[in-house]
C-alpha cells in the first residue's frame, strides 16, 4: 500500500512538472511549440503503460488545466485531449501486455496522430475557421520522435519507486 | 445443477473487482471529459468567471513559474554564447559593416535634431513628453498553435495596465491584455486577435496590421491606390489613442494580393521586453467617465487639465520662454 501510494505521488508529481516545463519560454520555433504539451502526454502515456492503477484522472485533468493556463489557450482545451489520449491508451496497454519500448513507442505514435487530429479539429471549431494542420502534425511527429528518450528516463524513476527484489507495484504485479 | 453454479450465470452475481474498477474509470473519465467540453464553451464565451479564475490561477503560479524558468534563462544564455562563438567572424564583418553605416547616420541624425528644435523655436511648438517604462522578464511561453502570448513577471504592482505596448530592443512585440498584481499577459502582433493601427512607407498610408497566427502578419483595411512597396516601414500610427505613434514594428515582405510584414522583433525569442506606461490624456479620459456616470462638472475639466501631460509640457515650454 506505502508504495502504492508513493508511486502515485511521485507519478503526479511527474506529470505536473512535465506541465510546468512545458509551459517555459525555451525559445524554441513556433513550430515546435506543439510538440510541448504532447510531451507532457508522452509522459503520461508512459505512466499508463508502466503503472496504469497509478496516473490518478483528477491529475491528468489538472495538467492539462495547468497548460492551458500558463500558455492561455482555451480552458479546458489541454484537459480534454490529455484525458481521451488517456483512455485511449488505457486500451491499448491492457494489463499484463509485454512492455517493450517499440510496442510504447507504435501506441504513443497512434494516439499521439489522433490527438492532434481531435485537436486541429475542436481548435477548428473553437475559433470557426480551419486552423493549420501542418505545424500540429510536425509537433506530433517531432513528440513522436522524442518519445523513446524521454521513456528510457522515466525508466529510471520507474525502478526508484518499484519495490524491493524487483516486484512492481500496481497492475504489472 | 454443477454446470449452472459454475458459469456465473446466476443472477445477482457481482462483477469481478477489476471490471468494477475498470466502470469506475470509464465513468470518473467521462465525468472530466465532460468537465473540460464545458470549461472551452465557457472559454469560447468568454465568460467572466473563466477570465477572474485564470487570472487567480495565473498570480498563485506566478512564483513558481518565475523560479521553475531559471534553468530556461541558463539556456538561452549558454545558447546565445555557443551561437556568438561559431558565428564570430561573420557577426564581426557584419558588425563593422553596420558600424560604417550608423557614423553616417549619426552626423546626420545630430545635424537634423539641431533643425528640428529651431523650427520647434521658431513655431513656438511643444515638446514630447517622455514616456516611463517598466522592463520584465518571459516567464512562460503562450506560442502554439492558437495563440502567440507570454506571460511576463511585471503587474499591476510595477505600474503595468491593460493595452500597454509592449517593445523589446529591436521594436514593437505586442500589447498587455490582461494584469495581475505580479505578472501580465502580453499578445504579440503576430497573434490571431491582434490588431494593430499603423502608417505604412513614407507617405504614412494608413493600414490595420492583422495578426494571423504565422510569424508574417498582414496588412489589412489599405486605402485603394495605395499599395505599398516591398521595403516600406510599418510604423505604429497611435489611432485610437491606445498606443503611442512611432513604434517600430517591421517593413513590408510581399506585395500583391496579400501583404505581409516582416516584424523587427522575433516574439517568443525575445527574453526581456519593457511595457511602456502611456496614458491618454486625463482630461479625454475624465470626459469619459463623466459622461458615462454623471454630469460633467467644471471643477473636473480643471482638475483633469491641472493634472495632465500636456499641460505640463505647455508650462514647461512657457518657462523656457
Amino acid at each position: 500500500m506505502l508504495y502504492w501510494l508513493l508511486g502515485t505521488v511521485v507519478r503526479s508529481f511527474l506529470i505536473l512538472a512535465a506541465s510546468l516545463i512545458s509551459a517555459m519560454p525555451w525559445g524554441l520555433p513556433v513550430e515546435f511549440v506543439f510538440a510541448l504539451p504532447l510531451l507532457v502526454f508522452a509522459v503520461i502515456h508512459d505512466i499508463v503503460w508502466r503503472a496504469r492503477d497509478q496516473v490518478l484522472i483528477p491529475v491528468v485533468f489538472v495538467a492539462g488545466l495547468l497548460v492551458d493556463i500558463l500558455v492561455n489557450g482555451p480552458l479546458g482545451f489541454w484537459s480534454f485531449l490529455f484525458l481521451l489520449g488517456f483512455g485511449m491508451t488505457r486500451q491499448l496497454a491492457k494489463p499484463n501486455q509485454p512492455q517493450q519500448l517499440l510496442r510504447r513507442w507504435t501506441s504513443y505514435s497512434l494516439v499521439a496522430l489522433a490527438i492532434t487530429a481531435i485537436a486541429w479539429l475542436v481548435g477548428s471549431l473553437y475559433f470557426l475557421k480551419l486552423v493549420a494542420f501542418l505545424p500540429m502534425l510536425f509537433g506530433a511527429g517531432l513528440a513522436a520522435a522524442i518519445y523513446p528518450i524521454l521513456s528510457l528516463l522515466l525508466g529510471l524513476s520507474h525502478v526508484a519507486i518499484t519495490k524491493p527484489e524487483g516486484e512492481l507495484t500496481g497492475s504489472e504485479a | 445443477m454443477t454446470v449452472l453454479l459454475d458459469d456465473n450465470f446466476a443472477r445477482g452475481a457481482a462483477p469481478p473487482p477489476r471490471e468494477r474498477k475498470s466502470r469506475l474509470t470509464g465513468g470518473l473519465l467521462l465525468v472530466f471529459l465532460f468537465l473540460s467540453a464545458a470549461l472551452m464553451v465557457l472559454s469560447r464565451l468568454d465568460h467572466e468567471l473563466v477570465r477572474k479564475t485564470r487570472t487567480s490561477v495565473t498570480e498563485l503560479l506566478v512564483p513558481m513559474v518565475n523560479h521553475a524558468s531559471t534553468p530556461a534563462n541558463g539556456f538561452h544564455r549558454v545558447r546565445g554564447q555557443l551561437t556568438s562563438y561559431f558565428d564570430l567572424f561573420v557577426e564581426l564583418e557584419r558588425l563593422k559593416q553596420e558600424n560604417q553605416r550608423l557614423r553616417q547616420w549619426e552626423s546626420r541624425a545630430t545635424h537634423l535634431e539641431y533643425q528640428v528644435a529651431e523650427y520647434r523655436q521658431l513655431l513656438n511648438g511643444v515638446k514630447d513628453f517622455s514616456r516611463g517604462f517598466v522592463t520584465g522578464r518571459m516567464i512562460a511561453d503562450g506560442r502554439g498553435p492558437f495563440m502567440r502570448s507570454a506571460l511576463v513577471n511585471i503587474g499591476r504592482d510595477n505600474g503595468v495596465t491593460s493595452g500597454s505596448a509592449v517593445v523589446d530592443r529591436d521594436g514593437f512585440v505586442g500589447r498587455i491584455v490582461d494584469v495581475g498584481e505580479k505578472a501580465a499577459r502580453v499578445l504579440f502582433l503576430t497573434d490571431l486577435n491582434s490588431r494593430i493601427p499603423v502608417l505604412v512607407g513614407k507617405k504614412g498610408v494608413r493600414s490595420i496590421l492583422v495578426g494571423n497566427n504565422s510569424d508574417r502578419p498582414e496588412l489589412n483595411f489599405l486605402p485603394s491606390g495605395n499599395t505599398p512597396k516591398v521595403g516600406d516601414a510599418v510604423y505604429t500610427s497611435g489611432h485610437g489613442g491606445l498606443l503611442p505613434a512611432g513604434l517600430r514594428v517591421g517593413i513590408v515582405e510581399q506585395s500583391g494580393t496579400s501583404i505581409r510584414v516582416q516584424p523587427h522583433t522575433q516574439p517568443g525569442k525575445a527574453h526581456f521586453v519593457s511595457v511602456l506606461k502611456f496614458d491618454t490624456l486625463n482630461l479625454g479620459q475624465a470626459r469619459f467617465d463623466a459622461r458615462v456616470r454623471r454630469p460633467l462638472a467644471r471643477r473636473d475639466i480643471v482638475r483633469a487639465w491641472q493634472t495632465s501631460p500636456a499641460q505640463s509640457a505647455v508650462e514647461e515650454a512657457r518657462r523656457g520662454e
